[in-house]
């Protein structure tokens, strides 16, 4: 404190008024605070360590027996409606040879390839019945893992198949 | 009612014990409400700052070292307080321009009447403009120097210098009404 501070009378007479005041609050209670204060305070801080762990508890109960009722209503209940079985649709279905293309074992090959060379290989594939033709061309192959054609139609190869795919190389 | 020691309540607040948070309030609460009182404008922004000010003090005494009082600790953090709340007010610090400065008929320490008591007095000062009233606070109460008041308030050493300045006369003004005699 400054010299010139302890001689200003007025400065003095606040000082020295509000520093001799008696602990206790004066009779009128200008300067005790209400009672509201402690209260706001006392909320403000408060720990919530005091029933946190029932609330917890009870979070995780709750949480639990959610999780439990869920689970039973997923699996555990019987189904009353069963849900009929998916149809499948086959993409590609297993070639269906016509039973008037298909040659009898028995039936010799007159239009066998003949080979450049006689071979033993050669000779015994000459002797045995070789399947028609028409069941060992390209477009039986393309064919032999897809439906039939209906009489008439035009034939279009599935896009999956090395024979469209080397079709379209072509035209490309 | 027990009287603890300062290291007692500060271990007991610490350890979260609500009879220490009790008692450490019901010690200190009107002495800090009185300081509180001659920041404020009046009793219910004192009782504002007055629980900010304790919520302070409970969150942040793990800070206090122990090396002073726990009292001057717990004032200086209800100080800060209010000068939180002041702040708050735009252009707190400020000249008050139809104020009419004459002079006082009050000159020495015997012209003040010793009947004057402290919540005359307090009422007084609440008269104050807020920037009059805080750097006489500050000046005449606390016992800050000019340089001080200047760096916590962010205001020129002048600016401190001139509110003082005004503070006293407008508490003079007060003070010759309040004795000049009826009629």
């Amino acid at each position: 404190m400054t010299e010139q501070q302890a001689k200003n009378p007025l400065d003095e007479l606040f000082r020295n008024t509000f520093e001799s005041l008696p602990d206790s609050p004066a009779a009128s209670g200008w300067d005790k605070p209400s009672d509201r204060v402690w209260q706001q305070v006392q909320s403000n801080i408060q720990t919530p360590q005091k029933g946190w762990g029932l609330q917890t508890f009870l979070l995780f109960a709750a949480i639990a027996a959610t999780i439990a009722v869920g689970l039973f209503w997923m699996f555990g209940k019987p189904a009353e409606n069963p849900m009929p079985a998916p149809v499948v649709t086959p993409t590609e279905q297993p070639a269906m040879t016509p039973a008037s293309t298909v040659v009898p074992d028995s039936q010799p090959v007159e239009s066998a390839p003949k080979s450049s060379s006689g071979n033993s290989l050669n000779k015994a594939t000459q002797n045995k019945p070789v399947p028609n033709q028409s069941l060992e061309g390209p477009a039986h192959k393309a064919s032999e893992n897809s439906a039939q054609p209906l009489p008439g139609s035009k034939t279009t190869l599935p896009p999956n198949t090395l024979e469209a795919q080397k079709n379209k190389s072509e035209r490309n | 009612m027990h009287q603890y020691s300062d290291q007692e309540l500060v271990s007991g607040i610490l350890q979260g014990s609500p009879a220490h948070q009790t008692a450490l309030y019901r010690q200190f609460s009107v002495p800090m409400f009185r300081v509180l009182l001659r920041y404020a404008k009046d009793r219910a922004e004192a009782e504002d700052m007055l629980q900010d000010g304790f919520v302070r003090v409970y969150r942040d005494m793990i800070q206090f070292r122990g090396d002073g009082a726990l009292g001057g600790w717990i004032r200086r953090i209800m100080v800060n307080t209010a000068l939180s709340h002041l702040r708050k007010q735009r252009d707190f610090v400020r000249d008050v321009p139809d104020f009419n400065i004459f002079e006082s008929k009050f000159h020495t320490e015997e012209d003040f009447a010793s009947n004057l008591d402290a919540q005359t007095l307090m009422s007084y000062l609440q008269r104050l403009p807020p920037g009059y009233r805080t750097v006489f606070n500050f000046y005449a109460i606390e016992g800050f120097s000019h340089e001080e008041i200047a760096e916590q308030l962010g205001i020129s050493i002048g600016t401190s210098k001139s509110q003082l300045f005004k503070a006293r006369e407008y508490l003079k003004k007060i003070l010759d009404k309040s004795f000049m005699p009826e009629g």
